[in-house]
C-alpha cells in the first residue's frame, strides 16, 4: 500500500495539473515530496514518544527498541526534508539557508534529536541507557514541537502558514493538488513506518540472538 | 549595460529554465537516493545477522 501510494504520488505529482504561480513555477510540485518528509518525521517522532512513555511505564526492552528505531528513521526523514528544502529554497528564495525562523528551529530540533543518540551511546548499562534516553526523548519531543510549530508563527517566516497565518487553506493549493497531496502525506508516513518496522525487527532478532548465545 | 542586455549571456541556469522543473527532479532524486542509501545500511545489518545465525 505504501509503495502504491508513493508511485501514485510520483506519477501524479509530476504530471498532474498545478496552479501556475510566479517564482514557484513548477517547483510547487515539491509540496508532494518536501512537505511530506516533515509530516513523516512528525508521525515517527510521535510514535517514538508513545513508545518511550510506554517503556517508562512498564520497562519492557521491546518498547525501548521501538522508540529508538522510530526516532532514527525520523531523523533520516528530517535530514532529507532539510536537504530538499535548502535545494528548493536556493532556486525560489534565492538562498539555500535563509535566516528563516522555521529553518533555524528545525536545525536546533534536529540537533536535540541527535543528542538523543549521543546520550544513548554514552551509557554502558542497558537499563540505565533505556530509562534515561526515554526521559530525554520526551523532553526532546516537548521542545521540538513548539520550536517548529509555534515559534515560527510568532515572527515572519518565508514558509507558508507562518507569520500569523493559519496553516492550511492559505497553502495556495487547489483541489487537484489536494488530491495528490493528502495521499502523498500518507504514502511517505507509511514508508517511514515500514522502514522503522524493518529496523525494529532486525534489532529484536539481534537481541534474541544475543540472549541465546 | 545596454551592451550586456543585447547579448544573450549564457549562465549555468539550467535549474531555472523550463519552469524550474529540474528543481523538482533534483528534490525527488535526493529523497530516493537518501532512502536507498538508508536501505543499504539496513541491508548490511541483515547480512551481519545472517552471518551470526550461520555461525
Amino acid at each position: 500500500m505504501a509503495a502504491g501510494l508513493v508511485l501514485y504520488t510520483v506519477i501524479f505529482g509530476l504530471i498532474g495539473e498545478v496552479p501556475r504561480q510566479p517564482i514557484l513555477n513548477e517547483t510547487i510540485r515539491n509540496v508532494y515530496f518536501h512537505v511530506p518528509m516533515w509530516f513523516g518525521m512528525m508521525a515517527l517522532m510521535i510514535s517514538s514518544l508513545v513508545y518511550s512513555i510506554k517503556y517508562l511505564r512498564n520497562g519492557q526492552v521491546q518498547d525501548d527498541v521501538y522508540a529508538v528505531e522510530f526516532a532514527n528513521v525520523a531523523i533520516v526523514f528530517g535530514v532529507l526534508g532539510f536537504i530538499t528544502g535548502s535545494l528548493w529554497g536556493n532556486y525560489t528564495w534565492g538562498d539555500p539557508l535563509p535566516k528563516d525562523p522555521k529553518i533555524i528551529a528545525v536545525e536546533v530540533g534536529l540537533l536535540i534529536y541527535s543528542a538523543y543518540f549521543v546520550l544513548r551511546g554514552s551509557f554502558e548499562d542497558e537499563q540505565k541507557k533505556a530509562r534515561l534516553s526515554a526521559v530525554y526523548n520526551i523532553f526532546a519531543f516537548a521542545s521540538f514541537m513548539p520550536l517548529v510549530w509555534i515559534l515560527p508563527r510568532l515572527t515572519d517566516s518565508l514558509h507558508p502558514g507562518n507569520g500569523g497565518n493559519p496553516a492550511f487553506g492559505k497553502y495556495d493549493m487547489d483541489s487537484n493538488m489536494r488530491l495528490v497531496f493528502y495521499p502523498a502525506i500518507l504514502a511517505w508516513i507509511l514508508v517511514g513506518v515500514w522502514i522503522s518496522s524493518l529496523r525494529i525487527r532486525i534489532k529484536l532478532l539481534n537481541n534474541h540472538l544475543q540472549d541465546n548465545l | 549595460m545596454s551592451l550586456l542586455n543585447l547579448q544573450d549571456v549564457e549562465m549555468a541556469d539550467a535549474f531555472r529554465a523550463d519552469g524550474k522543473i529540474y528543481v523538482v527532479v533534483a528534490v525527488v532524486s535526493i529523497v530516493v537516493l537518501g532512502l536507498i542509501a538508508y536501505l543499504f545500511s539496513i541491508d548490511r545489518k541483515v547480512s551481519k545477522l545472517e552471518k551470526e545465525i550461520k555461525k
